[in-house]
């Protein structure tokens, strides 16, 4: 009887809900990297990046405009049905769940105090995104455990950058 | 095709998982500074060990 209460208990807390999810996207993410040598160009494994997705779209651009990618090459196109997968999977999932709803927001807030600081972080999270060469899923899923010595640089970067966000905004 | 097939299924299945447990590794990183909120570093750590099972393996750095 008390291993059921104890049970009940440990699949309740927020902690076990996390773990598991912590571990699904590691899994997953370690998935992505054993599948992609099948449709990897160069035949060699690449590593899961959503904000790669950006930097895919902006290097199509810069081939349709300047004709040559001058500042980003080698992203692998496929990400973009990997970020199509993630909202076709939360539209599915909130359907399931039976949470689909419209929302609607408060305009006056979003245009008064958060637009600024949306395009201003939006700004810096692309600019972040090209200078490091992939976002913090990529830096902190595969980056960190494959002891790619950048990607610590990358992730103490983000660390700080967040800790001065706070100290300017207020968290 | 079968390789944007089983991304875009490995895409929805990403999506399912953090929508399930409320787990967000931007979010987490965040959450460092914010008082009481230390639960999804746990799911950090998680999705660090778990992935950090490609060493055995071998790993290849980032191509990019």
């Amino acid at each position: 009887m008390d291993d059921v209460r104890s049970t009940k208990l440990l699949v309740s807390s927020p902690w076990f809900k996390l773990i598991l999810g912590g571990l699904g996207v590691g899994l997953l993410g370690l998935l992505f990297y054993f599948i992609s040598p099948f449709w990897s160009s160069t035949g060699k494994p690449e590593v899961i990046s959503v904000g790669g997705f950006l930097a895919n779209t902006i290097a199509w651009g810069e081939k349709v405009i300047l004709r040559d990618n001058y500042l980003l090459s080698g992203i692998p196109p496929i990400l973009r049905y990997l970020i199509l997968g993630i909202v076709l999977g939360s539209f599915i999932d909130s359907v399931l769940s039976r949470k689909l709803t419209w929302k609607r927001f408060n305009e006056q807030k979003i245009m008064k105090d958060d637009l600024p600081y949306d395009i201003g972080g939006g700004i810096l999270i692309g600019f972040g995104v090209l200078l490091a060469n992939g976002c913090v899923i990529k830096h902190l899923l595969a980056g960190v455990p494959g002891l790619d010595i950048a990607s610590f640089v990358v992730v103490a970067g983000i660390i700080m950058g967040m800790w001065l966000g706070l100290k300017i905004v207020g968290g | 095709m079968v390789g944007n097939v089983s991304v875009l299924l490995l895409g929805m299945a990403l999506a399912v998982v953090v929508r399930r447990s409320n787990y967000s590794i931007p979010g987490a990183v965040s959450d460092v500074f914010m008082m009481g909120r230390y639960h999804q570093l746990a799911g950090v750590l998680a999705s660090i060990c778990a992935f950090s099972l490609v060493n055995i393996w071998g790993y290849e750095p980032c191509p990019t």
